[in-house]
């Protein structure tokens, strides 16, 4: 089972860069339609750095205990 | 960090009581979930007659078209705000009674979020065209940002709540046989407790600390950007934002000690849970009482002496009119209760606390139900004044979704450790720490004075 571990911090990485796909999608729409342009910047400006760094998380700090713990072979105590 | 292999055995048999909700279902357990199903059941059943026969079953009409769904909506983001936020500033000011009661705010977040989100689409006459929102949004409407607030602020306190579970999923991991092995080895990522993975684990909460508590003020502040970005009396205000984060800190912190006293009683955690945690949490109540005293006081005297008539036709239908029950209601439910109670150090128990916390939490849903009705039901525009009454689906509906949440909470304690038993265990190993922490606080020797400075004394 350990090894179906990394669907969660994997999971985490799709939900976070399907956000910021959305966002850049707002950004499209909003630049095609030349509709509230300044208010989509703003708000994606925010948003993306905030995903940005959930997609670290998941990748650096939950891949990596996930990795880390494969490497370790057992050895240590929770 | 406590390291991989320093947890002894007396510390582990004294925290069995930590891990046996988890191992196992008891009786009572079931029978406590019995009839909150019977309510979730119940509110199903009137949502399904509101989704086939439209909102027509609802009291909703013209003018107030918004009535406790959008109340429940402000209200549970309000309670959500327990956990993420009260957590993440006592874990950075290093507050060490914080470590029993984390996760029991932390769960009381994410679970609370997905009916603060569900409550919109319930709100909803079309729920089948909500992907219109996500294809063909437009940025400029403050019902988007709380659309991409609200999903950022749960993708965050998901992870918040996740990063410190993985040490104890990796001990009830141990412990557990059978399916529950399987599912907590898929939960606990191959935690080990090797350095290497304490650093990570360590540096991912220090992150996510210090970013969960911008995005959660940003979360509330939001909400009330709904309101008061409108022209509608008594909602177009500039402290709208601070007074709806205040409500919810305030709301948050009585759901908080509610759920602990729960917790407390029901897997005798009486040695974790101790009156110190309910006193302290009792004082941040106290605090936000009167905090939200001073703005909701503000909020009317400015409405009150401004004088303008849609806003003080609002403001009477409130304060002497049709809502004035309801209104007086809730100044004692959220002030006159909470701190005839808390100010005195007597009553200031843990029974005191949790009628506090309940005063509180039901005073916190009228103050939301004052906020959104009364102002659609006097509107500026020169439209008939609207009457509102919520029809029984609509509080089936909210009944359901209440038992719904409580029901989940039980699950959560039952699949999951309510109390953070490595972040326990590491305050216990930490205290010579602590102590030179607080030496650190304090002033330290005084040097001896120099010859010159003596001499200038004299």
């Amino acid at each position: 089972m350990e090894r179906f571990c990394r669907v969660i911090p994997l999971s985490i990485a799709v939900f976070a860069v399907a956000f910021i796909g959305w966002m850049v999608r707002m950004l499209q729409l909003s630049w095609a339609r030349s509709d509230s342009w300044g208010f989509t910047v703003t708000v994606a400006s925010v948003v993306i750095p905030v995903f940005l760094v959930y997609l670290w998380l998941a990748i650096h700090v939950l891949w990596g205990i996930a990795r880390e713990g494969r490497a370790s072979g057992g050895e240590g105590r929770p | 960090m406590a390291g991989p292999a320093q947890h002894g055995a007396p510390r582990d048999q004294q925290d069995e009581v930590l891990f046996a909700p988890v191992l196992g279902a008891t009786r009572r357990f079931w029978l406590g979930a019995a009839p909150l199903l019977g309510l979730t059941l119940w509110g199903m059943y009137a949502y399904t007659l509101q989704f086939r026969y439209g909102l027509g079953v609802t009291g909703l009409n013209r003018p107030v078209a918004w009535g406790i769904y959008i109340t429940n909506f402000v209200f549970f983001i309000g309670i959500s705000h327990a956990g993420t936020l009260i957590s993440a500033i006592l874990r950075l000011c290093n507050a060490e009674w914080r470590r029993p009661i984390t996760r029991a705010a932390e769960a009381i977040t994410v679970l609370v979020l997905f009916f603060g989100l569900g409550s919109i689409i319930i709100d909803l006459g079309r729920p089948d065209r909500l992907l219109n929102v996500l294809l063909y949004g437009r940025l400029q409407s403050p019902l988007l940002w709380d659309v991409t607030s609200i999903t950022t602020y749960l993708t965050g306190s998901t992870i918040y709540l996740y990063l410190p579970l993985i040490p104890d999923l990796a001990m009830v991991r141990d412990r557990a046989t059978g399916w529950r092995r399987s599912l907590y080895t898929f939960l606990a990522l191959g935690w080990r407790g090797t350095p290497g993975q304490h650093r990570r684990l360590e540096r991912g909460i220090s992150v996510m600390a210090v970013m969960i508590i911008p995005i959660a003020v940003s979360v509330h502040t939001v909400v009330s950007w709904v309101f008061s970005m409108t022209l509608q009396p008594m909602w177009k205000s500039t402290i709208f934002g601070p007074y709806f984060v205040a409500g919810a800190i305030f709301s948050g912190i009585g759901g908080l000690i509610i759920s602990m006293a729960v917790v407390r009683r029901a897997y005798h955690l009486e040695r974790y849970l101790k009156p110190v945690h309910f006193n302290s949490l009792s004082l941040l109540l106290l605090v936000m009482s009167l905090f939200w005293f001073y703005f909701t006081f503000a909020e009317h005297l400015t409405a009150y002496y401004g004088g303008e008539l849609a806003e003080a036709m609002v403001l009477f239908a409130k304060v002497t009119g049709r809502w004035a029950p309801l209104f007086w209601a809730m100044v004692v439910l959220n002030f006159v209760i909470p701190v005839a109670i808390l100010a005195n150090g007597r009553t200031r128990t843990v029974a005191g606390s949790v009628v506090a916390s309940a005063s509180v939490v039901v005073g916190m849903w009228l103050e939301r139900y004052l906020i959104v009705v009364p102002t659609l039901a006097n509107p500026r525009l020169p439209y008939a004044r609207g009457l509102y009454a919520p029809t029984w689906v609509e509080v089936s509906i909210t009944l359901g979704a209440v038992a719904f949440f409580m029901l989940l909470y039980m699950v959560f304690t039952k699949v999951f450790p309510i109390i953070s038993i490595w972040e326990v265990r590491e305050g216990h190993e930490g205290l010579r720490e602590a102590q030179e922490r607080m030496v650190g606080y304090l002033p330290g020797p005084a040097e001896p004075a120099a010859p010159a400075a003596q001499g200038a004394g004299h």
